[in-house]
């Protein structure tokens, strides 16, 4: 039976234990933490966070109590908001269980001060076990003939990690040796060489989330090898941009100041569309756009010098963002602004050196293939950069990193032109969330990048 | 500034050093399979050599490195270190080398396990505890070097030609240069100054600039080399230089060729000696010229044969002298003497002997006889007179002897007067006077032949 419904920005505490295998003695945390944050992101491979506490008995390094010197087990278990499976465009009948089971190591604890004689306030961080095993273990070993997703695969298996893990398939076979990098070293450095058999584009992400929020085993099944673990909810993936970018909107959200009467948008609905919609609690626009670094990280036109050192021969490899920008899935369908012309009459995406990088193409018995990835790659990276909001919101329990929302903004225009800003809204692509778990409520902040507009900018 | 993040040559220069453990390289390139200290393990199962990746070698810039101009880029062998350094900088997946790495390898490794040689030859038991840098560069255990293997070998005692006696033919005084032998290697080494290249079967080059003793020495591990050594000629310096070969040597000019030597030239063979010229063969000498065989000697000429002296020709025989010719002509300024000291001298024709002389012609025998002997017939002419002077004269024919003169003939015998014709006519004819003056003169005819056939005119 399903636990009690949990409505949106709201959690229950089910464990918060530190662990210490050493001394064979846990302490729990779950009544005397004030805050708990967790930070994931499809830019770092590993799920972050800290506890938050105030504490009167010295749990961490007290008489009876652990010592916390690092390394510790910690264990979080939450409830999270409830929500109904929508498959196949219906909803379904049963609310499901939403719980956060995360499994961390203690890496430190940080401002440490005194409340007063008896009680002390501190921080205890944390991060993902493989965070920390990742600083020990080295992998260094040849691979050969093997895709790079299989390559991943084989050494991410060095973590014994407890999580489960959803790997997007990659095209060709290689040749190469992974010289006593750690291992997410090594993945993060697969993943910006690898090709989507799907999409046969590069740019990968491999990341972490808190959870998995059920609709993993009808979204992507069928072409994504994914190993399942029920111990913890916390979850890798390996995917390209395209197949972030593949599926539509999780969520809408609105953002609606009390001032502020929009109709036709039922910001808090009953029911599943609680899953559907969301009111942002604030939002800040991070960054809208950035001609120079725009031009600078090649967004518009970028070359390749590409040298082969056996055969004695260059090429020259070009990306125009006019040209490529149909090869790729994007969160909306017009290309960012290329610039108004300037004196030459000329825009960005008319200057072909803009951004310039050379690299040999590997060996003739092991290509790398850069020619084929790094100019896209460096165009869909910088292509996030330029829409960037954070938005805070009630935690629900679905979101993760790597999901797609629809952000409406309203314009803030004079009375009478109600509307939402044609620019600021739309899909954004959620890279990064914030999880807070205070003492009352779940809060999520989502940073989010669009590498698109909905619409054109036109006379 | 431009963002130069991800141009080669603008990264971070990721340099290593690292231990070749192939160098059989299928594009034949000199690559080199490297396993890369710090970076790769040594265990094989996760890393195989043959999956480490090939190192491209760098070249110096006097190598073109370019259709084959240039040295060729193999040097190192397995386990050798070597410094390189990343293409791709931090990718760590395209190595280079550069430079080998020398050091005093004090044992054997694990051929089983990483950065070592995986066949277990090098370095060798014999190089162990000493430095990688040659024992020639370094005078060190040259025992065991080639110098050791060539004063052990030395050619000595060659003799020379007329090696046994004089120019003049006669005993060769003790003293003189009958033999010379192969130099003694000059190797006096002072580290740092010879710089020798080694290859693995053991060919050596030296460019020894130890002062007062510089080399090239340039030695195949068989045994053959040569040497550029300095010596000093009564205070001068000179170059002197040794070539030895172990095996045949063969030295084809496909154009003109030109030796000068301004002193002596020793050519000593064990074996024969074949001169060949398709044109023309021109021997010179200013002085004199010596040819002893100690065998028998043949010149045989094709066509004709010329021997000139300005002054004398001796030809001597301590046997026969046997001189054939289809014409022979002798002829002299002056007077012409054949003496036979000890026996006859014969003088026989298949067809007519002529002696044709303006003056007078005389054969005379002192004690022997004086012989004319014909098958066919005996004719002594001359404008002159005839004389046939001996103790015994005999002239004999078995056909016709016809003995004429346009003067007086004279046949003249202390003794016998034989003249004897075995089947035609005994013709003494003049006409003037036939005078045939002997003790007694006797008429024979064979009693085959009519008596009325012989005739005589007192």
């Amino acid at each position: 039976m399903p636990n009690k419904k949990i409505q949106p920005g709201t959690y229950s505490i089910k464990s918060l234990i530190v662990i210490s295998e050493e001394t064979a003695q846990s302490v729990d945390f779950s009544n005397v933490f004030t805050q708990i944050d967790i930070f994931e992101s499809i830019y770092f491979p590993v799920i972050t966070g800290f506890v938050t506490v105030t504490d009167a008995n010295n749990l961490i390094s007290g008489q009876n109590s652990l010592p916390i010197m690092g390394n510790e087990i910690i264990y979080i278990e939450l409830g999270l908001p409830t929500f109904k499976l929508y498959v196949d465009g219906k909803w379904g009948k049963d609310e499901q269980d939403n719980n956060v089971k995360f499994l961390g190591r203690v890496t430190d604890i940080k401002n440490k001060t005194l409340i007063n004689d008896r009680a002390q306030n501190y921080e205890i961080h944390f991060i993902s076990q493989e965070g920390v095993m990742d600083r020990n273990i080295v992998i260094c070993q040849s691979y050969k003939d093997k895709t790079y997703r299989d390559i991943i695969e084989n050494i991410f298996e060095n973590f014994g990690s407890p999580d489960s893990y959803e790997l997007e398939e990659t095209i060709g076979t290689h040749q190469i040796i992974i010289p006593k990098w750690n291992p997410l070293m090594a993945i993060n450095w697969l993943a910006a060489r690898s090709v989507s058999s799907k999409y046969n584009t590069s740019t990968f992400f491999f990341f972490q989330t808190l959870y998995n929020d059920g609709q993993t085993d009808s979204d992507r099944k069928g072409y994504i090898k994914s190993k399942y673990n029920e111990d913890v909810t916390s979850k890798f993936w390996f995917l390209s941009l395209d197949d972030l970018l593949a599926y539509g909107e999780r969520k809408t959200i609105f953002f609606r100041p009390s001032n502020l009467n929009l109709s036709g948008h039922n910001s808090s609905p009953d029911g599943p569309y609680d899953m559907i919609f969301s009111n942002a609690m604030n939002y800040e626009v991070i960054n809208s756009f950035d001609v120079m670094k725009n031009n600078q990280n090649g967004l518009f036109n970028s070359q390749m010098i590409t040298h082969d050192i056996t055969k004695k021969e260059w090429a020259v490899t070009k990306f125009n963002y006019e040209n490529e920008f149909g090869k790729f899935n994007h969160l909306a369908a017009e290309k960012l602004f290329v610039g108004n012309p300037d004196r030459k009459q000329n825009r960005f995406t008319d200057y072909e050196e803009s951004r310039r990088v050379m690299t040999s193409i590997g060996t003739k018995e092991s290509p790398n293939g850069l020619d084929k990835v790094s100019l896209s790659r460096m165009n869909r990276i910088q292509s996030l950069n330029n829409y960037k909001i954070r938005i805070v919101l009630p935690g629900d329990g679905i979101l993760e990193s790597g999901d797609i929302i629809n952000f409406e903004l309203p314009s803030p225009e004079p009375d009478g032109e109600k509307s939402f800003d044609k620019y600021y809204s739309g899909n954004y692509l959620i890279t990064a969330i914030r999880h807070t778990f205070s003492k009352n409520d779940y809060k999520i902040t989502l940073e989010c990048a669009r590498d698109s507009l909905k619409q054109k900018v036109s006379k | 500034m431009a963002n130069t993040n991800g141009f080669l040559g603008f990264d971070r220069f990721v340099w290593f050093q690292g231990v070749v453990e192939d160098r059989v390289d299928p594009l034949k390139l000199g690559r080199l399979r490297v396993r890369i200290l710090g970076l790769h393990t040594e265990n094989k199962n996760k890393i195989p050599t043959k999956e480490l990746p090939w190192a491209f070698p760098i070249t110096p810039i006097t190598n073109a490195a370019m259709n084959g101009i240039g040295q060729t880029p193999m040097g190192p062998v397995e386990g050798t270190w070597v410094v390189g350094f990343f293409r791709d900088g931090e990718n760590c997946q395209e190595p280079v080398v550069f430079g080998t790495l020398g050091g005093i390898p004090e044992k054997k490794y694990n051929a089983q396990v990483g950065f070592s040689d995986p066949t277990g030859f090098y370095p060798g038991n014999e190089y162990l505890k000493e430095p990688d840098t040659n024992r020639l560069a370094r005078n060190e255990k040259i025992s065991e070097t080639v110098i050791q293997q060539r004063r052990d070998k030395l050619k000595t005692d060659v003799p020379v030609a007329l090696e046994g006696v004089s120019e003049n033919g006669g005993a060769r005084e003790e003293g003189d240069d009958t033999t010379w032998s192969e130099p003694t290697p000059v190797y006096k080494t002072k580290y740092p100054f010879n710089h020798v290249t080694q290859s693995e079967s053991g060919h050596i080059k030296e460019w020894d600039d130890t002062k007062g003793y510089t080399r090239i020495h340039e030695y195949h591990q068989l045994g053959t080399f040569y040497e550029i050594y300095e010596v000093d000629d009564g205070g001068e310096k000179k170059a002197n230089k040794l070539t030895k070969i172990n095996g045949e040597n063969y030295t084809i000019v496909l154009g003109e060729d030109r030796v000068y030597i301004s002193g002596s030239c020793n050519v000593t063979v064990d074996g024969r000696i074949n001169i060949y010229a398709g044109g023309d063969i021109n021997i010179e000498a200013n002085e004199k010229a010596t040819i002893i065989v100690k065998g028998e000697a043949s010149v045989y000429c094709h066509n004709n044969l010329s021997i000139t002296a300005e002054k004398n020709i001796y030809l001597s025989a301590g046997g026969d002298l046997t001189i054939s010719a289809e014409n022979i002509n002798m002829t002299s300024t002056k007077n012409s003497t054949v003496n036979s000291l000890g026996g006859n001298i014969v003088l026989g024709s298949a067809l007519a002997i002529g002696i044709n002389s303006q003056q007078n012609v005389n054969i005379s025998s002192e004690l022997g006889s004086t012989i004319i002997t014909s098958l066919i017939s005996s004719e002594m002419s001359a404008i002159g007179s005839i004389v046939i002077n001996a103790f015994e004269t005999s002239v004999n024919s078995t056909n016709k002897t016809t003995v004429g003169s346009l003067n007086d003939t004279t046949i003249k015998t202390n003794k016998i007067l034989e003249m004897v014709s075995m089947a035609g006519y005994v013709n003494v004819a003049s006409t003037t006077r036939v005078n045939l003056e002997a003790p007694s003169v006797q008429r024979y005819f064979p009693k085959t032949i009519p008596s009325k056939i012989f005739t005589f005119n007192p």
